[in-house]
């Protein structure tokens, strides 16, 4: 009996670390169109309605807006889209920087935000894949779409449900119920201890 | 514009016609409200293919003088900007005038009301620029008054039709923009059309960042070619004529706030029988988004 309050409470420290690191750091957006500060005032308005907006850091001559996201909040690729195009520009590519632990199903490898997110990336590397291909999506998260070396290294850190920090440009399957690909271009453990504390 | 050389040979004309003489009077203000008028970096004397971001409302307010040997306009104008889309955008314009003087009569009030659209159907973004064409269609409403010495009206309602190219980029702009201004006709006088021809060139000395002072500088060079007006059918011999203003234009802007301002000068000037010439025009405007 004592055995088994203790594996329900070890259970739910685990959960717990997790969905406290469980988030989404920041979103940086490459929007082609930006020209002028005037002009980005619009950007301004329509990135900071965003469900998750915490900050932002608009950055004329490299042509990209950093969002700095609420831990909590889901990341919507469509939205994004949208509040660019709305503000006058285009939006030509995600990043971001995701925290998480790795799950499998399916042969395929994901990060996954736990609760309150649960949101899932399928995971693929640039290098690999081109998310433009048209049936791209079917290999993600896959063999086919993960160095070898790299695939050896998301079953270790699954085996060890270890908290890892992705940095990567990640984009939606529109018109499916396909989630949202994260090609990894940062893989880093997180420090649990330090982010325990 | 100011169009005394024509309205006095117009004078001349009809000296013995009161009403007609007022009529043609009310033609000389008829090119006041489609002539300037800016959003964001365009061009200060003419339109660009600038729209307003989804939601996006703009107010600007806006001084224009314009001078001539005996002559001499001043107004406040006064515009709010609505994007319906980030395509599509609306202008009303309600110009004040603050002094209308024609030799030794002057007055002052509320000029004609504009209506305008401006739908960009053409895009294309790149990392730092932007390029887009816009059409632009507007009207003008008889909302001055026409009775008075000077009059502050048409009295008429005219009708505009424009196309407008822009580039912009981190350092250089440029726009090309065309534009017919079609006016009615009104008791047997027609006045003559009006084409707009505009070209200018910009550039950006500093590249700022977002929440930085930003300012750039541009050449403009604004075409106006009046048709001849025309009463009962027939060609007023003092009407029509051609003319090329030339000047350097400023846009200082931060974050939503911008301050726009240049002078023109006639380079050109190619004016039909007797009409008397301008000196200059010069505009100072604040445009504020929300």
């Amino acid at each position: 009996m004592i055995h088994k309050t203790l594996i329900i409470i070890i259970s739910l420290i685990s959960i717990s670390i997790s969905a406290a690191q469980a988030q989404v750091e920041e979103i940086i957006l490459r929007v082609d169109g930006l020209a002028c500060p005037f002009c980005a005032f619009g950007l301004e308005k329509k990135l900071k309605k965003l469900e998750g907006y915490r900050s932002l850091n608009v950055l004329i001559n490299e042509g990209k807006a950093i969002i700095g996201w609420q831990p909590a909040k889901p990341v919507n690729l469509d939205t994004l889209y949208e509040a660019v195009k709305e503000a006058g520009f285009t939006l030509r590519s995600v990043r971001g920087s995701f925290v998480g632990t790795f799950s499998k199903e399916d042969k395929r490898y994901f990060l996954v935000l736990p609760h309150p997110l649960e949101q899932r990336f399928y995971l693929y590397e640039p290098s690999k894949l081109k998310f433009k291909d048209d049936d791209a999506h079917r290999r993600e998260g896959t063999l086919e779409a993960l160095n070898e070396a790299t695939w050896k290294q998301l079953k270790n850190l699954l085996a060890k449900k270890k908290v890892v920090r992705v940095i990567g440009s990640v984009h939606s399957h529109k018109g499916t119920d396909i989630p949202i690909a994260l090609g990894i271009e940062k893989l880093e453990l997180q420090d649990t201890k330090k982010e325990g504390d | 514009m100011i169009e005394h050389g024509y309205a006095r040979g117009l004078e001349l004309l009809f000296r013995s016609k009161g009403a007609e003489f007022t009529l043609l009077i009310v033609i000389i203000l008829l090119v006041l409200g489609f002539s300037t008028s800016a959003q964001s970096h365009e061009p200060v004397f003419s339109l660009g293919p600038e729209t307003i971001y989804k939601g996006g409302i703009g107010i600007e307010s806006e001084f224009e003088i314009e001078h001539g040997n005996d002559e001499r306009h001043t107004a406040l104008n006064y515009e709010i900007l609505y994007g319906l889309t980030e395509d599509l955008s609306f202008t009303i314009k309600a110009p004040y005038i603050i002094d209308h003087k024609e030799g030794d009569e002057s007055d002052s009030g509320l000029g004609d009301i504009q209506l305008r659209g401006k739908y960009q159907f053409f895009r294309r973004d790149t990392l730092g620029a932007q390029d887009k064409i816009s059409v632009i269609l507007g009207v003008k409403l008889p909302t001055g008054d026409e009775d008075t010495a000077p009059p502050l009206g048409t009295g008429t309602t005219d009708f505009l039709f424009g196309l407008s190219y822009g580039h912009e980029s981190r350092t250089w702009y440029h726009f090309i923009t065309l534009r017919y201004l079609l006016r009615t006709q009104d008791d047997g006088f027609e006045p003559g059309d009006r084409f707009f021809y505009d070209a200018s060139i910009g550039y950006r000395p500093w590249l700022r960042e977002y929440l930085e002072w930003d300012f750039v500088t541009l050449l403009e060079m604004s075409g106006e070619h009046d048709f001849e007006s025309k009463l009962k059918g027939h060609a007023l011999s003092d009407s029509g004529g051609n003319t090329i203003w030339l000047g350097p234009t400023g846009l200082l802007s931060y974050r939503n706030i911008m301050f726009k301002g240049g002078i023109q000068f006639p380079a050109y000037q190619n004016l039909k029988g007797n009409q008397e010439r301008d000196d200059f025009r010069a505009i100072l405007a604040i445009e504020f988004h929300f």
